[in-house]
């Protein structure tokens, strides 16, 4: 069941490194694609994402990251920001997440 | 009851029976699914009441095969092979069910989720028919589906959007040729704020400078504006975010056909009946 709503937050510095790590655990490219800004114009990047807990225990668990992901992407995960909620809502756990971390989207151009 | 042997040909579960009753006058769903794309029109039909169109994985390796699975991969039923997938875990859809019509849909976090299709070519035509039925969670301004990654940047293209915009909150539909993006070209539908549950029906013609909606089947206000001209093109279709980057659709996709031509209003008003069993709205009509 995939019922772990998970937010996923990272400084747009660690973001290729994360999306790397994401590839190889097979769950594509560019995962982290939405483009957050904090109050000093710093540049974030985050996703939401569906989990079944088993599968994120894997993902999280240190000593299996280790063993996959190469030692020079491991730094970035010291500043990966999760936020876990269990049968969750997609939207109140994203904007909570941004709420704590003083982030807004980045600018989108109109419609 | 008038019913047609034809639902295995469409994947009928979008359409249930019940819903091709229409007092003996008017064509089956069944009917008019295999009708509408008779002809070779180019479009799409997108059905998540058919789980055997749905895999949790962009290659197609692993069925969906209840509420609750993430959707990497829907089938288009057209005919068009204009398939719609997500190969990035995080922005993948996930089925839910309806709990009162028992409806299946694909519910959208208005973060990052979003699907899109290879290139439909839709330059054999300029007119454009769009159906879907939506629950609408959050008032901004977001893209329920888009041809092409910017109607703004790209003519012979459509934009379909939920919440604000053109001056109202609801539901507007743009569809360009040559001439510049304007809001005057819009269809529009307001006011309609969140969570809002409707069934949209949307025409686009551009040699007839016309977009027109029906939610719930009233029209809104047409889109009358000079269009420009020429036909669609050549783009693919995005679900949900425009071009994968922006405006993320926040709520409930009840399936999305669009047709390459103006669908007659027999035939809308037997969509839109279909839909609105499974969405649970009443019709105006």
């Amino acid at each position: 069941m995939f019922n772990l709503s998970v937010v996923n937050i990272i400084p747009d510095a660690h973001k290729d490194a994360v999306n790397q790590v994401a590839a190889l655990y097979g769950c594509g490219e560019n995962n982290l694609s939405v483009k957050l800004v904090d109050s000093n114009g710093a540049v974030y990047c985050g996703c939401h994402s569906w989990w079944k807990p088993e599968d994120y225990a894997v993902f999280s668990d240190d000593e299996l990251r280790q063993q996959v992901v190469p030692a020079e992407l491991q730094p970035a995960f010291e500043f990966l920001y999760e936020r876990l909620v269990l049968d969750g809502d997609a939207q109140e756990n994203w904007q909570a997440a941004l709420s704590e971390l003083g982030l807004t989207l980045a600018q989108e151009e109109e419609i | 009851m008038i019913r047609t042997p034809l639902s295995t040909v469409v994947g009928g579960a979008f359409w249930t029976p019940e819903a091709t009753i229409v007092g003996g006058t008017r064509p089956s769903f069944e009917t008019v699914m295999k009708k509408l794309f008779a002809n070779g029109e180019q479009g799409f039909f997108y059905d998540p009441n058919d789980l055997s169109t749905m895999y949790q994985d962009a290659a197609g390796t692993t069925p969906v095969t209840a509420a609750g699975q993430p959707v990497g991969l829907i089938l288009d039923k057209s005919g068009r092979n204009n398939h719609a997938y997500q190969t990035v875990s995080a922005s993948r859809p996930i089925l839910q069910r309806n709990a009162t019509t028992g409806a299946y849909y694909l519910a959208f976090d208005g973060v990052d989720d979003f699907l899109q299709t290879a290139n439909i070519d839709f330059t054999s035509t300029d007119k454009v028919s769009l159906f879907t039925g939506v629950t609408k969670l959050a008032d901004a301004g977001k893209i329920i589906a888009e041809l092409s990654p910017n109607t703004t940047v790209n003519a012979g293209s459509f934009f379909f959007v939920s919440g604000t915009y053109g001056g109202g909150n609801g539901y507007s539909s743009l569809a360009r040729g040559s001439a510049n993006a304007d809001e005057s070209q819009t269809a529009l539908n307001f006011t309609y704020l969140a969570p809002d549950v409707a069934v949209l029906s949307v025409k686009h013609d551009i040699s007839g400078d016309l977009s027109s909606m029906r939610r719930n089947g009233v029209v809104g206000i047409n889109g009358l504006a000079d269009k420009g001209t020429g036909s669609f093109g050549n783009y693919p279709l995005f679900i949900g975010r425009r071009a994968g980057i922006a405006f993320s659709f926040t709520g409930h996709l009840y399936g999305f056909i669009g047709i390459g031509k103006l669908v007659s209003d027999s035939e809308t008003i037997a969509l839109e009946k279909a839909i609105a069993k499974n969405t649970g709205v009443t019709l105006n009509v």
